[in-house]
């Protein structure tokens, strides 16, 4: 029980020397992993990115019968307003912190929080998330939730984020997994009649988490699904599946390897299920797993007549493409843009790590010295890069697409379209095409130059502003 | 309003100060704070104000020092001397403005020696404390407006001779007032058919220029509580007189109001003032004419409940009540005014309609609104997009005027002034007929249920 022994988890820079800014060649950067070497830089100027807090809220905002309670000054809840608008739930508080409390502790604002959430909603649990405030400030919280938690006789799980010791946001999930692995492990669980298989979810769009499931379902896979769409018993069914899959590996990597290191469940080491290749893999590495083979196989084969005139008409050929997505879901997207008969000629990633081994070695044989982006936002340096390579298209998420249509680049987002699985590869070729077609408006940014940059900053090198980090 | 808080509306003091940077042209925020603080701002400050843009350096682009453990422990000054030393080498502005966060204010980090030296070496450099913990959005809107007129000395040459004529606005809080931009062009438009000259301060083509003229204005407007200490500032510097308003003005009536006493205290000519006014009155009758056959149809006169900022939801019950026929029945304050100012505004709202005292509550918790709501007995919510889930279960109309606004779309839309009101005329009744179409749809799901039919 080694990961659940720790009462915090290990930030993802300790646990699997993770960085968040690199801009340079993928075989200096595959060397550092394999000599476990890996060099942490940072940035003399810096723009905005999502933080841990962010992640953790985003987890949490998929389970339903839950209330989320932000332990902080009232802004750490903002995002509350845009995560209760795509999650499922929509119950938050801030405890409210004041000038005040951060000297002299926010004991009370959390009670009332809890008691307040609770009456109102009765719900099966309540998560704090913690903040820089509270983190600084070293409150010790779980002697309010432990006396509440036996008065209200409910569960009431404390994330132990703190905003700052990670650079990077994907450490969210670690946590809001480790919270609720230790909140389980005491847990009765009824065995079930039924054989399942576990698969979490995280970021992925509804349309995406849609297709999926359709696919497992269609090979006769029954699904324990979480965190997004899912209820906190959840959490404790998934101790007693056959396996664990993850849609992305490395976001739900904590939790996938926590349940095979405490309860023997297997995780099953898989890509991102992202056109056709990747998509059987995927399917096929499961129905292995599962014994279903057979109807893994039937469906995959349906599919190749299903998508040959797609993958005919090689809408992408001659187009050079640029991808800002997490390492394993860009380097998936890549295999779908190839197949589709086109070039990916760069790629921004929010971090990258141990876990990504794999992918950094595909890029490394597939192409010849690329260079790979390692930065959550940071549009400067993205736009630096972008004004270099001028690719034909651009394909990214939420807030980060604008900064690459006003350079003029025809943006696919896969913010809302879903991509994911064999349906996702008509989708995508579909939105695809028409960014092509019509670039009246990514023409209409650049002739208006509207981006805020310094005219020099793009005669410098990208990674101007990363330096290696002296301790 | 000092407990804890169910999905707060009012976000805080740096995400007040932040957006208000972002309103004014070539203003370029940095943050001195942890790394997620900026895109808070983002996601619940302004793609939740009717799914605002990240702007010319918004969103993803804000620059922000990003501090991290090393930082907590050790101080963050120099990171932020760096941070600010390259920030002008990177992004094109004519001004920055530094704004701390908690856990540099927790910390001790001295920002001010920091622009200092900026100053010295010639950027235009400025400063604020702005944490969050010292109070909400509307907080971090007064607090950075009274250190940005402070310090506009040192980021640009200001002409202090009077210009005639010459009006500011404020009291307009950007993204929190989800129509400021809108809002801001009405009362423009307006006080410019009286031959006047008005610096919104905030909006398209409102920058450092119009900043630097701001001591040499003969009148400063103010629209809510939020923009009176920076106007009470600016009449013992400058000498420039304010008026100050509790709302801004909604519908003829008001307006015309208004127009009149910012006539009266720059001494226009009446007769053009009249005419402008009967022009107007014209043109609003009009259309409002254009209204009654619906009006009447579908029985338009509610019993409402308005919930949002003093300003916005005093302005807009004023017109709904006293022009358009609608009973007031539970007002809910958002925004934290001064214990002083709630009685003021309370009085306000008590006498709009002699027959009906509505009752007056100053909360921002959702779980209170609601419960509030599910006893008032009304036919009408007027409020935000939070107010969605209890229209929904009460099963009565939701006119959206308040922040947030998540499902819907604004660019230059207002509600304020003589256009306004009819844009808010058209939205409301629009709300109120497709409540009423959607009752057509039940009854017909009920015919299609076969118990019904076996009754029938």
């Amino acid at each position: 029980m080694d990961l659940l022994e720790q009462k915090n988890p290990k930030t993802r820079e300790k646990r699997l020397d993770t960085i968040s800014a690199f801009l340079g060649d993928v075989s200096n950067l595959i060397e550092d992993i394999e000599k476990h070497d890996v060099k942490q830089r940072i940035r003399t100027f810096s723009q905005s990115y999502y933080d841990e807090i962010l992640t953790v809220f985003q987890a949490l905002s998929g389970i339903k019968d839950a209330v989320i309670i932000v332990h902080g000054p009232v802004g750490c809840a903002a995002s509350g307003l845009h995560y209760s608008q795509i999650g499922r739930n929509s119950r938050f508080y801030v405890t409210n912190l004041k000038e005040r409390d951060s000297i002299m502790g926010g004991d009370s604002k959390l009670r009332h929080a809890i008691l307040a959430s609770y009456n109102r909603y009765k719900p099966s649990a309540i998560f704090i998330v913690s903040t820089p405030v509270v983190a600084i400030n070293n409150d010790e919280i779980t002697a309010i939730t432990r006396e509440l938690e036996g008065e209200l006789n409910i569960d009431i799980i404390p994330i132990s984020s703190d905003g700052f010791k990670s650079r990077t946001a994907i450490n969210g999930y670690d946590l809001v997994f480790h919270a609720i692995a230790r909140y389980t492990r005491n847990k009765k669980v009824a065995a079930s009649q039924e054989k399942y298989i576990n698969l979490i979810s995280l970021s992925e769009n509804k349309d995406d988490l849609k297709e999926l499931i359709n696919l497992l379902k269609s090979i006769g896979l029954n699904l324990n699904i979480f965190p997004q769409f899912s209820n906190i018993d959840n959490f404790s069914i998934a101790l007693k599946a056959d396996f664990t899959a993850a849609i992305n590996s490395n976001e739900g990597n904590y939790f996938g390897q926590l349940l095979e290191e405490s309860y023997n469940i297997p995780f099953l080491k898989t890509k991102p299920p992202v056109g056709f290749q990747r998509t059987a893999d995927w399917l096929n590495i499961i129905s292995e797993a599962t014994g279903t083979n057979d109807e893994a196989s039937k469906v995959i084969s349906e599919f190749k007549v299903i998508l040959k005139n797609t993958f005919n008409e090689k809408i992408l050929s001659d187009k050079k493409v640029y991808i800002n997505l997490p390492a394993s879901v860009a380097i998936s997207v890549s295999t779908l843009v190839e197949e589709l008969g086109g070039e990916v000629v760069g790629i921004t990633t929010p971090n990258i790590d141990d876990l990504g081994k794999d992918d950094l070695l595909y890029l490394k044989n597939s192409r010849n010295n690329f260079k790979l982006h390692v930065a959550d936002g940071q549009p400067f340096e993205e736009g630096n890069i972008l004004n270099r390579i001028k690719p034909d298209l651009y394909i990214g998420n939420l807030g980060k697409n604008i900064w690459a249509a006003r350079q003029g680049i025809p943006v696919v987002s896969l913010n809302s379209t879903g991509i994911y699985g064999f349906n996702g590869i008509t989708k995508f070729a579909h939105v695809v095409s028409k960014a092509l077609k019509n670039k009246s408006l990514v023409n209409h940014f650049s002739e208006n130059k509207r981006l805020p940059y310094v005219y020099t900053w793009f005669n410098k090198s990208p990674n101007w502003y990363i330096k290696q980090e002296v301790k | 309003m000092e407990e804890s808080i169910e999905a707060s509306r009012n976000s805080c003091a740096l995400h007040g100060a932040i957006q208000t940077i972002q309103g004014i042209e070539g203003f370029i925020p940095i943050i001195h704070s942890t790394a997620g603080c900026g895109i808070q701002q983002y996601l619940g400050g302004i793609k939740s104000s009717g799914c605002s843009g990240s702007g010319y350096s918004g969103g993803f682009a804000i620059p922000s020092s990003n501090v991290a453990e090393k930082q907590v422990i050790f101080g963050g000054t120099s990171r932020l001397r760096e941070q600010i030393k390259n920030t002008v080498k990177v992004i094109k502005g004519d001004a920055y403005v530094v704004v701390t966060g908690c856990t540099t204010e927790l910390v001790g980090d001295d920002i001010f020696a920091m622009t200092k030296e900026s100053l010295e070496q010639g950027y235009p450099v400025i400063a604020a404390n702005t944490p969050g913990f010292k109070g909400q959005v509307h907080f971090g809107y007064e607090l950075i407006l009274k250190s940005i007129l402070k310090q506009l000395g040192s980021i640009t040459t200001l002409s202090t001779e009077k210009n005639k004529g010459l009006i500011n606005i404020f009291g307009i809080i950007p993204q929190q007032d989800i129509y400021w931009r809108g809002n801001l062009e009405e009362i423009k438009r307006i006080l410019e058919s009286l031959g006047l000259k008005v610096n919104t301060l905030f909006g398209n083509d409102q920058g450092i220029k119009e900043w630097g003229q701001i001591p040499s204005a003969e009148l400063n407007l103010v629209f809510s509580t939020w923009g009176l200490t920076s106007a009470q500032y600016l009449e013992e510097t400058y000498g420039t007189p304010f008026i100050s308003l509790n709302n801004i003005p909604v519908g003829f009536k008001d307006t015309a109001d208004f127009v009149e006493i910012v006539s009266a205290k720059l001494n226009l000519n009446q007769d053009t003032v009249n005419e402008y006014i009967k022009k107007e009155e014209k043109y609003t009758n009009y259309y409002i004419d254009n209204i009654l056959d619906i009006y009447f149809d579908y029985n338009f006169q509610k019993e409402f409940a308005i919930i949002g900022d003093s300003s916005t939801a005093l302005g807009i019950s004023r017109f709904l009540v006293k022009s358009f026929g609608l009973i007031p029945k539970t007002i809910i304050i958002t925004d934290n005014v001064a214990e002083d100012y709630r009685q003021k505004i309370e009085v306000e709202f008590l006498s709009l309609l002699p027959s009906e005292e509505p009752t007056v509550y100053f909360i921002d918790d959702l779980g209170q609104i609601e419960d509030i709501l599910k006893i008032s007995n009304i036919d009408l919510i007027i409020g935000s997009s939070l107010e969605k889930r209890i229209s929904k279960n009460l099963n009565i109309p939701l006119q959206i005027i308040s922040f947030p606004l998540t499902d819907k779309v604004i660019l230059n839309k207002t509600y304020v002034g003589f256009k306004g009101s009819l844009t808010l005329l058209e939205d409301l009744s629009t709300e109120i007929l497709s409540f009423e179409k959607n009752k057509i749809i039940k009854v017909e799901n009920m015919m299609q249920s076969p118990f019904i039919n076996a009754i029938l």
